[in-house]
């Protein structure tokens, strides 16, 4: 069989791309909620941690240690087939609370990386202008850590976008599970894996694209400004 | 701090460097899908004697799925792997890189029987289950299947979609299908569970006034499907002709299961790349 022949029977022969199409839309739809649900938490979790409180803050420093040390495969078995395993709750969204606790303590701590690395002297300076706390935080402190966090805060989706692939384990069908039921049914399973590779690569350069404009956007009305 | 940091660097490429020999592998090795609850060094250990000191393989080596399996023989990590008789003819119709080794007479061969797995308190589904598979053995509806959804499908036909008769208020039998096994379990381009056994598990179905439903799962993950309830039943393979494989096969079999009739048997069957010495002899 020549390549121009295996790549038909892969991905054009019974309209197996729709298929395809499918199960990255699931891998999109998982990635998205997660990333927003682990977003917001992390943001929480990260509020915890900076407490004086030593229970507050000790409840955050166990959350983080242990999401951030077990492997989200485990904590995806774990939840789907046992604490959530009577919930009735679908597959999809056991996955995506999986993601979510994963990357909120990712997350946190990114966000606590960045909160300790932003000029704390900048702070002190605008609340002595008579800045509120909250406004400090807003106008100085937050888009001082949004900088810092980025370039991290950007491999975390696409380390989720990638650790999305194991949920074939739960009964979802994403886009790996369709190109490994394609591998299985054609029988070509390293090209077949290669296309594979090859669309959550564009995924991820996507991200990284999105990325890239939003910094040249913000450069832009920062040299028009 | 710097010193602690020169230690561990050393420390870390000693331990690379003893670790080459085990990363290496044996590239003599037979592969072999992984087996529930007997690991691959038990089995091969097992059958040393009546097996790999008769044929050109050193040991099994497990994997996860059949795509990987494919992908360790084409790429040259594995030098053979063993599968069912006819997942290893569908690989040939489909992919013209393989053959089939044939060993010598005094190599033991022996058949595969596929079966269904349920969990031990099902015991009157499973005797239900049985006892269609032996009706459907005796009207000759078993064989039509076989050849509908595996030797036309082997020979290139494409197979045409199970349907599933819905029977309102009745009990539904839910199997998992891991697509990872064509002819008998895979899916189309459309992404619908096809193959012998679904068709089979859909008559199967119909018979017993259940409605079916398929449970499309990872391989890895179909025992916990059983053992945790998702699933009422998955596919089983299990050696027939025990001889001198009884012991390792059937400690295979998890714990609080059982297993239906039979209701289909194939040689164990070695697949070798077309290029391999093998492929053109059938002595060791």
């Amino acid at each position: 069989m020549s390549l121009g022949e295996k790549l038909h029977t892969i991905l054009i022969k019974g309209d197996s791309w729709k298929t395809i199409l499918g199960g990255l839309w699931v891998t999109i739809q998982i990635s998205a909620l997660a990333l927003v649900l682990g977003t917001v938490l992390g943001a929480a979790i990260c509020l915890l941690r900076t407490r004086k409180n030593p229970i507050v803050r000790g409840f955050a420093s166990v959350y983080i240690a242990i999401l951030r040390g077990s492997p989200v495969l485990m904590l995806l078995l774990l939840l789907y087939y046992g604490v959530f395993a009577r919930a009735g709750l679908a597959p999809v969204m056991v996955a995506v609370i999986t993601f979510a606790l994963n990357v909120s303590a990712h997350v946190a701590e990114l966000l606590r990386s960045a909160l300790e690395a932003a000029d704390k002297g900048q702070a002190e300076a605008a609340r002595t202008l008579g800045f509120s706390a909250w406004d400090t935080f807003r106008l100085v402190t937050l888009p001082q850590v949004l900088r810092i966090a980025k370039p991290v805060y950007q491999s975390t989706i696409v380390n989720l976008i990638q650790w999305t692939s194991v949920v074939g384990y739960v009964t979802i069908t994403d886009l790996t599970r369709v190109i490994n039921n394609t591998a299985s049914r054609t029988m070509q399973p390293l090209l077949t894996i290669i296309i594979g590779m090859l669309i959550y690569l564009a995924l991820s350069y996507i991200i990284f694209g999105l990325f890239a404009l939003s910094d040249k956007l913000k450069n832009k009305a920062r040299a028009a400004a | 701090m710097k010193k602690v940091t020169v230690v561990m660097l050393i420390a870390l490429l000693i331990f690379s460097v003893l670790s080459v020999p085990a990363l290496a592998g044996d590239q003599g090795e037979l592969g072999r899908l992984t087996k529930l609850n007997v690991d691959e060094d038990t089995l091969s250990e097992a059958i040393t004697e009546s097996y790999f000191d008769l044929v050109p393989f050193s040991r099994y080596r497990f994997f996860d799925n059949l795509n990987s399996m494919i992908a360790a023989l084409a790429s040259g990590r594995i030098a053979g792997m063993a599968l069912d008789e006819y997942t290893a003819q569908y690989l040939l119709s489909r992919a013209g890189e393989f053959a089939i080794y044939t060993p010598d007479e005094t190599v033991p061969s022996y058949n595969l029987n596929f079966s269904m797995l349920l969990r031990e308190e099902d015991a009157a589904l499973c005797n239900r289950i049985s006892e269609t598979i032996e009706a459907m053995k005796a009207d000759g509806t078993l064989d039509a299947l076989k050849k509908q959804y595996i030797d036309d499908v082997i020979t290139g036909e494409d197979p045409e979609a199970v349907t599933l008769e819905r029977f309102d208020g009745a009990q539904t039998l839910k199997v998992a299908v891991t697509g990872d096994r064509p002819p008998m379990d895979y899916f189309s381009e459309a992404g619908e569970p096809i193959g012998f056994n679904t068709a089979l598990v859909a008559e199967i179905g119909k018979r017993l006034g259940m409605n079916v439903e398929f449970i499309s799962i990872d391989t890895g993950a179909r025992g916990i499907t059983l053992t945790s309830g998702l699933s009422d039943a998955i596919f089983w393979m299990e050696a027939g002709d025990y001889g001198n494989w009884a012991k390792a096969d059937v400690e295979d079999q998890p714990e609080n299961t059982i297993v239906t009739s039979p209701y289909l048997t194939g040689a164990y069957t070695l697949v070798v790349p077309a290029s391999s010495p093998l492929a053109e002899s059938n002595e060791k």
